[in-house]
């Protein structure tokens, strides 16, 4: 087990939401094609997890599963999810859908896209509450209304009869986390929650879902791309590459002490505040393998500027290595150990990658 | 939503003038002289000029297309040999009967083929889901009037369960009606329905799939909800598009389906019209079929924005 | 699909390529049935094995597989098998010919209005949304039955009908491709217009075109199949599938297989056709999986 713990463990709650080994497999069963592998981590009440990738590393599928809503090819072959200790492999289809809206919600990319487009924001906020939690409509009225307010959209109750399309893109996403709050779900799952947005707007939607997970007391998972989104929610991150964790640790270990090849590119891909404006981002070359042929050893091998030749043949371990505790490293090279010379970093010990 | 449906009627008039346009030109290609067919071969000079000033055949083309509208507005539509009536009696005492089989028709496929269409799209792959496409391809591929035979012989000639032709028998009444409807029915509405199934799938298919589908099961709300309340209704734009353009195989199907069966539409008078080169009938039926097409088009479009808020506003 | 796909990405070699295409069964029943029809009406004299032509008149009627008769007689006992056969040259010709012919005018026409644009295109179209007022066999009906019955009437009309919707095609892929950047730098350089549209429609125009182009092939089947029964096609005694039916319907309840056994051959070539339609379409073009018709 891979779970992220730390010697505060004994003072954290226990988890509300646990993943052990996960792995989400598409394909038929004599040739299946893994997207996410040994996946493991843990949410307490009140926590805040970011998932870092690019597109396709397997975050998303991951949420899917957890929430139990892969796709019909796609499957949970190993491992488990677990919700306030109901292993959830066990819980009926009907059990499993009573959890989701209220034991876990998730809130999408593209809100546009997430809301029903041809129903007014107040029938599809309504819905459960009426249909399954016996509310009165003047009740739900009531309720999506205080919702709205919560999440800071003015004039809350005439907006209730609008169409998503009648809305601006930051009002959307409003919209879409009070529609994901209406449960007072434990779990709050952010599917890239900012990456449709303008800049001034993400900012501002993510200081929401912040205010709204400590007011509410949910356990927080963000995924997103974007390092920069993490640093200001989430309290432990977890950097995921070709469907495994390749890096793990709080926040603060990851950022002052990222030891992973990729996690460093990932850094060095954002532009940072304290740094002149003219210094150049390094992106990171070539594209996360398909899972269909992924490569042998790490997957993050034929991209990695540090690769050796164990990097092609084995695939690392996800452990402590010499880092603090609870920060976990997949890595052979692990080229920013302690103990590391600056040799193994390379001539430049500036940039992992170029 | 008024500004819209008067642009779009301002698109329907010329559609309907082109379509008088284009029946009128039916009469121009007749091979040979056209009072050969009205009086025959052996017809003098002097009765086929007096004909000619009558039917306006003296005028230059523009003059009688304008002649041929003149009538139409006036209701004229020309004198069947056939029926030995005007085209218009003929017509207007047939219209009913190929509306109601019409009708029928459309409300049969498309009840049968949205529920078919969805009950395939819950199950994408499985056993149904491929027995679907396969009934859609050969209801696409089969001529309805075989259809037709197929059916009269097997619940008319072998089980002598339901008549075979004709709209009513005996003493009549609604259940007469109705068992004389139901083979016609059937055999018009075939070709549609595969044609709404297949559409209704695909089109069901691409909304399940769709994020704010995936929104609504994050939220807890049930399968038969999500499909029925969050599916459906946005996959039906698409939907009631093929119906709309189904009415019109349904107008033009009437003709073979009403040969068929000896149902007394517009279809069987055009399809009896055909042997006497009766192109006054002939021009009538199509053009009264076809500014019925172009009419409910018009309405399927207006209905299309209703249902459709995003089109309303624009 | 994945698993093809990957089959496909590691050995791109054209021996797999085939492979792939034979496993398509759709694709390989279409070519099959289109196979037999092809092969039966080139010979036609060779594998009837009657006069399709002779009556019989102590013969009428037979049913199915009485002697010498595989598939029985007809009204005049002429052997169904035998006209079947030879029906096949006809239904293979009225079905092919006039989307060919179509394709082809409607195809100029189209490349035409979108080339020219302006007043030309708003007159083209108006003309093609006056036609498609006209719902199915209707305008094909009434030409034919205007020129007076007989095979070149029908062959006319379908063309006729057939002509916008490939006109339509043809045009939308000239917009799309008269909005490409290359058009432009191919006109600076001073290219013949000629030159342009043939060269840089055509690769994109083909692959709509041949797709609809055989749809519309299956669906002409049974459009002449429908005139021919209404007595608007080829007249007898030519042995036509349609005609066939249609004379067959007036002894369903003596003798049903004169007319039911002719629905079989049309409603075989339309699927062949259809077949072959629908694997083109996901050959050629992924993207048009959605229905559209």
């Amino acid at each position: 087990m891979n779970a992220i713990s730390t010697p505060m463990d004994a003072l954290r709650p226990a988890p509300v939401l646990e993943v052990s080994d996960l792995r989400v497999s598409y394909g038929s069963a004599s040739r299946p094609i893994h997207v996410v592998n040994d996946v493991s981590f843990a949410v307490g009440r009140g926590e805040a997890l970011g998932i870092v990738g690019e597109s396709g590393c397997g975050k998303s599928q991951t949420m899917l599963a957890v929430l139990g809503l892969l796709p019909s090819s796609g499957r949970i072959s190993a491992g488990k999810v677990t919700f306030e200790g109901q292993d959830l492999a066990r819980l009926s289809a009907r059990q499993l859908r009573g959890l989701r809206g209220k034991g876990m919600a998730l809130i999408s990319q593209d809100a546009l896209s997430a809301l029903n487009p041809s129903m007014t924001i107040g029938t599809q906020m309504a819905e459960p509450m009426i249909h399954y939690d016996g509310m009165s409509r003047a009740a739900a009225r009531e309720r999506c209304i205080e919702l709205l307010d919560l999440v800071g959209i003015p004039g809350a109750a005439a907006r209730l009869g609008a169409y998503p399309h009648e809305l601006s893109g930051g009002m959307r996403q409003r919209v879409l986390i009070a529609t994901a709050i209406s449960g007072n779900p434990k779990v709050l799952i952010a599917d890239e929650p900012t990456t449709a947005l303008d800049v001034t707007i993400q900012a501002q939607i993510l200081r929401l879902i912040d205010r709204l997970r400590r007011d509410l007391g949910m356990a927080l998972v963000i995924i997103t791309h974007d390092l920069g989104v993490v640093a200001g929610v989430a309290d432990q991150v977890a950097v995921m590459y070709a469907g495994r964790v390749v890096e793990a640790g709080s926040t603060d270990a990851i950022f002052s002490e990222p030891r992973h090849p990729y996690t460093r590119a990932l850094l060095e891909a954002i532009p940072k505040l304290d740094e002149p404006a003219d210094k150049r981002l390094t992106p990171i070359a070539g594209l996360p393998p398909d899972p269909r042929r992924a490569p042998a050893g790490c997957a993050f091998h034929p991209r990695c500027r540090l690769v050796q030749p164990l990097c092609r043949e084995q695939l690392p371990a996800l452990e402590a290595k010499d880092a603090g505790a609870g920060h976990l490293i997949r890595c052979s090279v692990d080229p920013w150990a302690r103990t590391a010379t600056p040799e193994a970093r390379g001539v430049s010990a500036s940039g992992a990658l170029s | 939503m008024l500004s819209f449906i008067a642009r779009r009627a301002l698109q329907t008039i010329p559609v309907i003038f082109g379509v008088t346009l284009a029946t009128f030109l039916l009469s121009q290609i007749i091979p040979g002289d056209p009072t050969d067919i009205l009086l025959g071969p052996g017809a003098s000079e002097e009765a086929r000029a007096q004909l000619r000033q009558a039917l306006g055949l003296d005028r230059s083309a523009v003059g009688q297309y304008l002649l041929y509208l003149q009538n139409l507005v006036q209701g004229d539509f020309g004198q069947s040999l056939t029926f030995s009536k005007p085209v218009s009696e003929v017509l207007a005492s047939r219209m009913m009967n190929t509306a109601l089989l019409a009708f029928a028709a459309i409300v049969l496929a498309s009840v049968l083929g949205v529920a078919a269409g969805t009950f395939a799209a819950l199950k994408p792959g499985s056993l149904r889901d491929r027995a679907l496409t396969v009934v859609v391809l050969f209801l696409n591929s089969m001529p309805s009037f075989w259809l037709g035979l197929l059916l009269i012989l097997a619940f008319g000639l072998q089980l002598r369960l339901l008549p075979v032709s004709g709209m009513t028998s005996g003493d009549g009444g609604l259940v007469n009606l109705l068992a004389h409807m139901l083979l016609p029915t059937l055999t018009l509405a075939a070709w549609s329905l595969a044609a709404i199934a297949r559409m209704t799938r695909s089109s069901l298919l691409d909304v399940i799939g769709s994020d704010y589908v995936r929104t609504a099961r994050s939220r807890g709300i049930g399968e038969w909800r999500i499909v029925f309340f969050h599916a459906l209704p946005n996959a039906m734009p698409a939907v009631i598009t093929v119906i709309g353009m189904q009415m019109g195989f349904l107008l033009s199907g009437a003709v073979m389906t009403e040969t068929v069966f000896s149902w007394p539409g517009i279809g069987l008078a055009m399809y009896q019209a055909i042997s006497t080169r009766d192109i006054p009938l002939i021009q009538g039926g199509i053009l009264l079929l076809a500014v019925a097409f172009v009419l409910i088009n018009f309405t399927i479009d207006i209905l299309y924005a209703y249902f459709n808020p995003k089109i309303k506003l624009a | 699909m994945s698993e093809a796909a990957a089959t496909a990405g590691e050995d791109t070699t054209r021996s797999a390529g085939f492979g792939r295409l034979f496993r398509n069964g759709t694709l390989v029943t279409g070519l099959a049935i289109l196979g037999v029809m092809v092969f039966v009406a080139v010979f036609a004299d060779l594998i009837a094995p009657h006069d399709a032509f002779r009556a019989n008149p102590i013969a009428r009627y037979l049913p199915p597989l009485s002697p010498g008769y595989l598939l029985g007689t007809d009204e005049l006992g002429r052997d169904i098998l035998s006209r079947l056969i030879y029906g096949a040259r006809l239904a293979l010709l009225v079905a092919v010919v006039p989307t060919v012919i179509a394709l082809v005018i409607g195809g100029a026409v189209g490349l035409f209005a979108g080339y020219a644009g302006g007043v030309w295109d708003s007159i083209v179209m108006r003309i093609f949304d006056v036609m498609f007022a006209f719902p199915g066999i209707l305008l094909a009906l009434g030409i034919s039955a205007a020129l007076g019955p007989g095979l070149s009437s029908m062959i006319i009309a379908m063309i006729v009908v057939t002509i916008p919707a490939f006109g339509r095609i043809v045009r939308g892929v000239v917009l799309g491709v008269k909005e490409e950047l290359y058009v432009e730098a191919a006109t600076a350089l001073g290219y013949g217009h000629l030159r342009i549209a043939l060269r840089h429609v055509l690769p994109n125009v083909l692959a709509p075109v041949l797709i609809y182009g055989t749809l519309q092939t299956g669906r002409n089947v049974i459009l002449a199949a429908s005139l021919s029964f209404l007595g608007l096609g080829p007249q007898p005694p030519t042995p036509d599938w349609g005609q066939m039916l249609g004379g067959g319907r007036m002894a369903l309840a003596t003798a049903a297989h004169v007319a039911t056994i002719p629905g079989i051959a049309i409603a075989l070539l339309a699927i062949g056709f259809n077949l072959l339609g629908d694997a083109a379409r996901d050959l050629l073009d992924p993207r048009m999986k959605r229905d559209r018709d």
